[in-house]
């Protein structure tokens, strides 16, 4: 008998909370809970970024303080369920609680692709876990499963991130219809196929993407189909609000005993405020995730209000003392979510890869995700080779400390921060990779060695 | 189990959105209703108002012919997009051929196997007993489940509904659903353990909810592929995105999926032969719609409910006969008398519909709904019990002899279904401790097999 991730109680007790908390306004809570109370939290903290001249702070008194901000701002806020409109409180004593039990170590996969995931520190060296795919970049039918096989083909890849059908058997997905079965679990038949053809049937796989609503997962994470041992999703809308969607999410990996990954991404230009503010919420969130979703990982992929990316030069230092104050104070597994403004074929696209990695391996995240590329809003703009190349830096970036990062992100940053005014998409799958071979095609190819070598002259140990 | 026609599944779907757009006034009066009435007088479906068990082999052929009309011509109507759901005959036959003629539910120790029969056919009926849903208080669920698994003539158990889960309001498309999913799951599986039968088939969510109660429930640490999986049509023949969601789940996840329909009698069906129709028609669309692997058609009268009144039975027992001799479906009886637990009634009134549904060629029974399963916690696995042994002693039984047995049956009870008596709480009926019928119920059924014997069944 498998221990259960959480004691049916604490869910019912979560569920309460959505149910019977106070009612608020959603204005109210975008302006007063969010806006005001992170802007005095900034203050009273005294949290500063430089992001005129953004790179990795290293500064442990005031990634401390930020964590100490976030945990004021999940006290004093909560969670807002959107359906209820009823805000979730939770006490100081209750959160020390939820993150006192938090592990040192995660395990997912089957077999020979198992994956334990261990707690990493700041600066310090440890082996980061890499989940490549396309997080949920849409896909035409046919391509799904070349691409997928793609990515799962990377030997330390150590689990796979599908993509979203744009058709089902040749027909639109309609959502919250039953399309969303039928799609979703074509999706998830072919990411199968694809593991089994490269020999790696227990590979993790987190999924579905086809599927706005809930019951994309609730029918997918069932018999015959996604295991316990695979990567789930669910998330947070921005700012800290959770919806009965989401809470069916959650309910169903509790009662099915799977692991899930939480995230939610806080919009930088928005109700969070700049970077100073989105990092407060980054870590509020996650501390408010274990505490509603009970993921087993979790990653904020915070997103510029306009262009969506996350590697916005101010939104890089942002993320790195994030992922510091969770390291530095709970024992959260943390992952970077990749969302680079540009596509497959740009330069800009593996400068942007990585500062982010850079800057938040050496900030302690446990798990490299992405990516998300061309900011994952362009059909088929995404391609394995950006993945190859995110693991190149994770490797050489888990052996630096955020001192020897931060001259090296601030060169990459100046290489891509002006292209980012006008998004370079770059070009299809089809176009950069051979169909036949799954390889990148010699063009691409040429772009990338390229780009290693001018991070080699940076000094990078690639 | 394995379902692998995804391009059939997705062309269902299609259907729903891509069909011509009707009103749903104009679906029930015309494509229901005025076509229903012409068929009736087309196929000429009539029948002496006093035979309750037909033995009519033309007119139950001509019946099927009603019934596959009217399923071609109208077909299925989608409230969600109000688009008309229209197979060619091409593909109606092909996916009424394709389902099983027998099936293999459960596991281990606890499988069995319900296999098509004809009328008058002397072979097994698969029995299944419970409470069709109906209400039971939480903290009372398990104990049901556990009396019901424990009746050695009960196949496949059918749990009762939970108002709540740990407590709490079960709000509709909320993640309380998925909390009843489990809710009832956990009390299913430990109860049916407890009874020493742990793969014993169980009809899954008893529930009621929106799909997300039947797709959560579906799941690891839940029911199994091998349990009972329902989803249903909305009176008359039409379907929701709902059902759609539910029946593509159970077809992806290869488990065994129960269809079913409730035809109006008194609605825009009309009478008694208007029903015959719908519940021919009824079950050939909920294969082609929803790909049950089982079908059936529980009719309910529009102010009384249950399916007992005696209108209905020859109705029910004409469609039973009419699917049996011209397809393989499998095909059941859905018992919703009018009487409750304590009553003599119920008991007339299940073994009435056994009789006649066994004789008609049904291939399983579903019992009891009683009391028309409206009144919380008024089923007893007592019912049951005498459904089960009826039925094994009809299996043997021609038309002609269950219909002189069922009108001696229905005299003893249709002037009562008006003003039926719904009976005892299962807190009143049985012992909570031994699980046991109370002595009084146990008297009054003792009582009742041995006034069938007395009018010649072989019990």
């Amino acid at each position: 008998m498998i221990e259960p991730k959480v004691k049916i109680d604490e869910f019912v007790n979560i569920l309460d909370k959505a149910e019977n908390g106070p009612r608020v306004d959603i204005k109210e809570w975008d302006q007063v809970y969010i806006y005001q109370t992170i802007k005095d939290l900034v203050e009273k903290y005294d949290i500063r970024i430089d992001v005129k001249n953004p790179g990795v702070p290293s500064d442990d008194d005031l990634a401390d303080r930020v964590f100490e901000a976030a945990m004021d701002l999940a006290v004093q806020s909560g969670v807002y369920c959107t359906d209820t409109q009823r805000q979730m409180i939770f006490s100081r004593d209750e959160l020390e609680k939820v993150l006192a039990r938090v592990p040192e170590e995660v395990q997912i996969g089957e077999g020979p692709d198992t994956r334990v995931i261990k707690k990493r520190m700041v600066d310090q060296e440890g082996h980061v876990t890499i989940g490549g795919g396309f997080w949920g970049v849409v896909v035409p039918e046919d391509m799904l499963l070349p691409m997928t096989m793609a990515y799962a083909q990377i030997e330390e890849n150590d689990f796979l991130c599908t993509g979203a059908l744009r058709t089902t058997y040749g027909r639109p997905i309609r959502a919250y219809s039953p399309w969303d079965t039928l799609a979703c679990w074509q999706e998830m038949r072919q990411t199968f196929e694809a593991i089994d053809r490269v020999g790696r049937p227990g590979m993790t796989i987190s999924g579905p993407n086809t599927s706005a609503s809930a019951i994309g997962t609730v029918t997918t994470v069932t018999h015959g189909c996604l295991r316990p041992s695979d990567y789930g999703s669910v998330a947070f809308m921005s700012e800290l609000k959770v919806s009965y969607d989401d809470l069916i999410r959650a309910c169903h990996y509790v009662q099915t005993n799977s692991f899930a990954h939480n995230f939610y991404n806080p919009i930088y230009g928005g109700y969070a405020g700049g970077a100073e503010g989105v990092a407060v919420a980054h870590v509020a969130g996650f501390i408010l995730m274990k505490a509603t979703l009970f993921g087993e990982a979790f990653n904020a992929g915070p997103s510029h209000a306009h262009m969506s990316t996350n590697t916005f030069p101010p939104l890089i230092p942002a993320q790195a003392l994030a992922h510091q104050a969770l390291s530095r104070n709970t024992n959260i597994t943390c992952a970077n979510f990749t969302r680079p403004n540009a596509g497959p074929g740009e330069k800009d696209l593996l400068y942007e890869i990585a500062a982010y990695q850079l800057a938040t391996v050496t900030s302690g995240v446990e798990i490299a995700t992405g990516v998300q590329t061309a900011t994952g809003r362009h059909e088929a703009h995404c391609s394995p080779l950006e993945v190859r190349f995110l693991i190149k830096v994770v490797r050489a970036a888990e052996k630096m400390t955020r001192k020897e990062a931060d001259p090296i992100v601030k060169k990459l940053i100046a290489l891509y921060r002006d292209g980012q005014k006008e998004q370079k998409i770059g070009k299809p799958f089809n176009e950069v990779y051979d169909l036949e071979t799954l390889e990148p095609k010699s063009e691409w190819q040429s772009v990338f060695d390229e780009v290693v070598d001018e991070l080699v002259s940076l000094g990078l140990k690639l | 189990m394995k379902k692998e026609n995804y391009e059939y599944l997705a062309s269902v779907l299609e259907k729903a959105d891509t069909g011509p757009v009707i009103e749903e006034k104009e679906w029930d009066y015309q494509y229901i209703g005025a076509k229903t009435k012409d068929l009736i007088k087309k196929y000429d479906i009539s029948w002496d108002k006093d035979t309750y068990v037909p033995a009519d082999d033309d007119l139950a052929d001509r019946l099927y012919q009603a019934g596959w009309e009217l399923a071609l011509e109208s077909g299925v109507y989608c409230r969600n997009t109000k688009k008309q759901m229209l197979w060619t005959e091409d593909e109606l036959k092909g996916i009424i051929d394709s389902g099983p003629s027998e099936l293999v539910v459960g596991t281990g120790d606890d499988e069995v196997v319900i296999r098509q029969r004809r009328p008058e056919q002397p072979s097994r009926v698969t029995i299944l007993g419970g409470a069709y849903g109906t209400l039971i208080e939480e903290d009372l669920f398990g104990a049901m489940v556990e009396a019901y698994a424990k009746e050695p003539l009960i196949d496949i158990v059918e749990p009762p509904s939970i108002p709540t889960a740990f407590g709490r309001t079960i709000r509709i498309q909320s993640p309380w659903e998925v909390m009843a999913a489990r809710r009832e799951s956990d009390l299913a599986l430990a109860a049916v353990k407890r009874a020493g039968r742990p793969g014993i088939c169980i009809g899954a969510a008893a529930t009621s909810g929106s799909e997300i109660i039947e797709l959560a429930a579906t799941s690891y640490n839940a029911y199994r592929q091998t349990d009972w999986h329902h989803t249903s049509f909305v009176s008359e023949n039409k379907v929701t995105y709902a059902d759609l969601t539910r029946a593509a789940h159970f077809y992806l996840t290869g488990s065994v999926a129960h269809t079913f329909c409730d035809p109006i009698y008194g609605g825009y069906l009309g009478g008694k032969e208007g029903i015959a129709i719908g519940c021919v028609a009824g079950p050939i669309l909920l294969r082609a719609t929803l790909l049950g692997d089982t079908v059936n058609a529980g009719p309910s009268h529009a102010h009384l409910s249950c399916d007992t009144h005696a209108d209905l039975l020859a109705a029910q027992a004409l469609s039973f006969q009419a699917i049996a001799r011209n397809t393989h479906l499998l095909k059941g009886i859905h018992i919703r008398p009018a009487h409750g637990p304590g009553t003599k009634e119920i008991l007339y009134e299940v073994a009435a519909m056994a009789i006649m549904g066994v004789t008609s060629g049904v291939d399983y029974l579903k019992s009891v709904q009683s009391a028309c399963g409206v009144n919380m916690g008024h089923t007893s696995p007592v019912e049951a019990r005498l459904c089960a042994r009826v039925a094994h002693a009809s299996e043997a039984l021609s038309r002609e002899e269950g219909n002189a047995l069922v009108t001696q049956l229905v005299n003893k009870y249709q002037d009562l279904i008006p003003t039926a008596d719904t009976g005892i709480h299962f807190r009143d009926s049985y012992n909570l401790e031994t699980l046991e019928p109370a002595q009084a119920w146990q008297k009054i059924y003792e009582e009742v097999v041995s006034e069938l014997r007395e009018l010649g069944l072989s019990i």
